[in-house]
């Protein structure tokens, strides 16, 4: 892939509730292998953002580009359909299913393997069936989860449903990745060992959008961020360019957030 | 191996504790009209066996995907009068009228299931369903030349695939359950495989289930019609085997009792529809008085299920069999005994929208 | 012409007052519970039925529908203690079937204790039809108008304007809250619970004269009922009569084009449609 064109453009979004914009004329990039964080106080609109870019809410105004390809108009599970997966800040993982299965089921982007097909097993769904167990276990053992393969996916504690939702998402084999808040519930250590497996994931390739509200593992990790507040761009640019700016700093002054 | 046996031995793989009671299931069901002769009882359990049809398959929209229907009763009906016209008035064998009828009864589902399964929630789909088995009921008794009304059609004459005849309780018995057994082998399938996960994530979180790409809505139909025509070929197989169809048979206390069986089987689990049907249809051979208590018991043995096994009788059977060897944590997978009824988690709490 | 087309208004408004009747009970028991009663129609079948029972026992009118509503508000009294105080928190699904088999055990009494057949209660205030406009109205049809339009505004009235109402609401909304505030959440279930069923079995004493009751009419007023709370937009006061009125009419009207043997179809067809297309209410719009 050409490393000029940035795999994700969003471009002049707006949306409004009702005459109350969330999000105004926001525009960012992400390039290839990058891990770029999105950053703002509380309220400032990063979860609409995502839900935006893929589709889970309608934009009242601009467009999207993913791959240069306009994605803007498309239901949820078609983008997810495009290669790009999603992490959910109120967690979405199955939880009366196994682990195991649950990152089964985030197979399906590539894997679609119809109704009749796998109910009775024809031999290419055979084959398809044992890839898809292949590449779960092999997400599952990156992320480390591998002792709770088949536990219960509620009964793990938040950090490990965090951890597993991430497995889940990978297992798609995301060309981008948009992760919101997975670091909320856990504890310093948990935090380190997320940083390094993200950075690992960008080396090998895959683009993050990291919305984080925790500072230190923003900063630490990003190779860019952008800032919002009430909606609109803030700034964007390096870790090290953005933190002293004095427009981030009073966003987040009076704001409860700390490490 | 030094698994504990709750494991998955692999996906497609069938675990070897489940093949040892599939094959005993098998010689059980087999042998039994070798030991029962008496007709009446035999008669209650070749309807055992249909009905026990039609919740394997709505145990796969209920139990996997999650979605109520109190209204496949109307796919029941349909399968039933469809295949009895088609026989008696134009004349078809009763073969391509099975299949006829389960394809227009899949398109019916289809119609039907489209604008239905958007449906905003649980709640409406349930209403709704209701109310198109009461529609469905409703049409059979005005249909007239169609439908007979009140009294129906007589003459059904018994099924036969070529020169083989199926006449009589024996031989519908072998038939009935033979189709039990593809059914619930169909159903395992989907269970054990991806589509069967795609199912259940459904069942799990709708949302989080399209940020993988699955096709929600669509999925849902799917299996809605997949259920249907599961009750359209009962439906069919007991008009050859009653020789008759009347609205009476195909009313809102059927419909409901379908559901009825999902809970009390296992809700989710594939042999659950067998366990609740047999259960539910066998009840009257048992107590005498059964005729004029049948709604009272039914409802209070679904409400019974719900407030205490809600995990159905497949599901505690379960929980003691996981208990026993060795406390594994229970439920590590879902597959054939199914994963039942929820704990009262505040997960997914009443609450919210209507 | 004239005279036929007031005839069918009257009646489809008198039908449609019932509706709303029950809608509001279900809107009711929604809105401090969040729990939709697939079973609310069982509590008119109730009253009606036990208020026929009670006269058949030579009871007199004045005593009988009084006895069948405190009777089947008692009922409601029982089932909140029993069964929806632990259901509270179960997944959606499970509740929706446990209101089923409530819906089923009652019609399981009913057939039970009155077997199959269907019953009428002689009229509340003689049976001799008045003459407006030449159509003929029956005073049960003033009755029914009169009181729901009372009953309506009273419970506007309550849940919008007293605090006892708003604390129904508030219970609804966030039950920690509002307990935090002095409110007791338990008891606005009960209460709510009971009124849901008064107001049912009321519904239902008001319709057995016109109506031939039997042990499925219950499930025929269910539907009927949530429909009507639905279209109306059940979280609005006004929905319920408005989204009554409008079954109600909508029935007539049908009736009246139709040739009557189509009746029951018919008024199905229109409520499936009416549901697949307005999930949200009429208000709110349609589903997309």
């Amino acid at each position: 892939m050409n490393q000029e064109t940035p795999i994700l453009e969003v471009d002049r979004i707006s949306k409004n509730f009702g005459g109350l914009p969330a999000v105004h004329n926001l525009s960012f990039t992400v390039m290839p292998a990058q891990l770029k964080g999105l950053i703002g106080p509380n309220g400032a609109g990063k979860t609409t953002c995502i839900n935006l870019i893929t589709g889970a809410l309608s934009l009242t105004s601009g467009e999207v580009r993913f791959e240069g390809k306009r994605i803007t108009g498309l239901p949820l599970h078609k983008t997810a359909r495009l290669s790009i997966s999603r992490t959910f800040q109120l967690l979405r993982i199955f939880q009366e299913m196994t682990v195991l299965e649950n990152v089964m089921a985030g197979c399906h982007r590539w894997a679609n393997l119809g109704t009749l097909q796998a109910a009775i097993r024809l031999p290419g769904a055979r084959a398809k069936e044992r890839e898809i167990m292949e590449v779960a276990r092999s997400e599952i053992d990156f992320i480390g989860l591998t002792s709770r393969a088949h536990a219960l996916a509620g009964a793990l504690p938040v950090g490990e449903q965090r951890l597993l939702e991430i497995a889940r998402a990978l297992a798609g084999k995301p060309r981008l990745l948009l992760l919101d808040e997975p670091a909320a519930g856990l504890n310093d250590a948990e935090r380190a060992r997320l940083g390094a497996l993200l950075r690992e994931l960008t080396g090998r390739g895959l683009s993050i959008l990291l919305i984080e509200h925790n500072m230190d593992l923003v900063m630490s990790i990003s190779d860019e961020i952008v800032v919002l507040n009430y909606g609109e761009k803030l700034a964007e640019g390096r870790a090290s360019e953005v933190r002293n700016l004095q427009t981030v700093i009073s966003a987040y002054l009076g704001d409860a957030s700390d490490a | 191996m030094c698994h504990a046996k709750g494991h998955h031995q692999g996906i497609g793989k069938v675990k070897r504790s489940h093949l040892i009671g599939a094959l005993i299931g098998i010689v059980f069901v087999g042998t039994i009209p070798l030991f029962i002769r008496d007709e009446y009882t035999l008669g209650f359990l070749v309807l055992a066996g249909i009905v026990s049809l039609v919740v394997t398959g709505l145990n796969m929209l209920v139990g996997h995907a999650g979605q109520l229907s109190l209204g496949h009763g109307g796919f029941y009906a349909i399968g039933a009068y469809v295949s009895t016209l088609l026989t008696i008035k134009f004349g078809f064998t009763p073969l391509p009228a099975l299949i006829i009828a389960a394809i227009v009864t899949g398109l019916v589902a289809l119609v039907l299931g489209i604008p239905l399964l958007k449906m905003l929630t649980q709640f409406h789909l349930a209403v709704a369903t209701l109310i198109f088995v009461m529609l469905i009921n409703a049409l059979l008794i005005v249909g007239g030349p169609w439908t007979g009304g009140f009294t129906g059609i007589q003459g059904q004459p018994p099924f036969s695939v070529g020169p083989i005849l199926f006449e009589g309780d024996v031989a519908n018995y072998y038939l009935v359950w033979g189709v039990v057994f593809l059914g619930i082998l169909f159903a395992a399938g989907l269970s054990n495989s991806q589509a069967g996960r795609i199912l259940r994530a459904i069942q799990g979180d709708e949302t989080g289930a399209q940020s993988l790409g699955i096709d929600v809505a669509w999925e849902k139909v799917k299996v809605f019609v997949l259920s249907a025509i599961y009750a359209s070929v009962a439906g069919t197989l007991l008009a050859h085997y009653t020789g008759s169809v009347t609205p009476a048979q195909f009313g809102v206390g059927p419909s409901l009792e379908f559901m009825v069986m999902v809970f009390l089987g296992g809700k989710g689990s594939v042999i659950g529809g067998v366990v609740g049907g047999s259960f539910i249809k066998l009840l009257p051979q048992v107590t005498e008085f059964m005729k004029n208590y049948r709604l009272l018991v039914d409802g209070l043995i679904l409400t019974s299920v719900l407030l205490f096994v809600p995990q159905g009788i497949v599901g505690l059977f379960r929980k003691i069999w996981d208990r026993r060897s060795g406390g594994q944590s229970p439920a590590e997978e879902t597959s054939l005994n199914g994963d039942g009824g929820h704990p009262p988690v505040a997960s997914e709490p009443v609450g919210g929208q209507p | 012409m004239h005279a036929q087309v007031l005839q069918f208004l009257i009646s489809g408004l008198t039908l449609g007052a019932i509706y709303a009747l029950i809608a509001f009970s279900f809107s009711l028991v929604f809105r401090t519970t969040r729990i939709m009663n697939i079973a609310q129609g069982e509590f008119s079948m109730l009253g009606g039925m036990i208020a026929i029972a009670l006269i058949g026992l030579a009871l007199p009118m004045f005593l009988s529908v009084p006895a069948a509503i405190v009777l089947v508000g008692l009922v409601g009294l029982v089932i909140e203690r029993l069964i929806i105080r632990r259901v509270r928190t179960f997944p959606r699904m499970m509740v929706i079937m446990i209101t089923i088999g409530l819906s089923m055990t009652i019609q399981g009494f009913a057939v039970v204790l009155w077997g199959q057949d269907s019953y009428l209660l002689p009229h509340l205030l003689g049976s001799d039809p008045i003459q407006v406009l030449g159509a003929a109205i029956l005073p049960q049809t003033i009755w029914i108008l009169g009181i729901s339009g009372a009953l309506s505004f009273l419970f506007w009235f309550f849940l919008d304007r007293t605090m006892l109402g708003l604390a129904m609401r508030a219970s609804a909304e966030n039950r920690l809250a509002a307990s935090l505030v002095g409110i007791n959440p338990i008891r606005v279930v009960q209460l709510s619970f009971v009124f849901g069923a008064s107001i049912g079995a009321l519904a239902g004493v008001l319709v057995a004269p016109i109506v031939f009751m039997n042990f499925l009419s219950g499930v025929l007023l269910t539907i009927k009922g949530i429909v009507a709370a639905i279209v109306g937009g059940i979280e609005s006061n006004v929905g319920a009569v408005v989204g009554g009125l409008a079954v109600g009419l909508a029935e007539s009207m049908a009736a009246g084009i139709f040739p009557s043997m189509y009746k029951d179809v018919i008024a199905l067809l229109i409520l499936l449609v009416v549901l697949c297309a307005m999930p949200r209410g009429i208000i709110r719009g349609s589903a997309r």
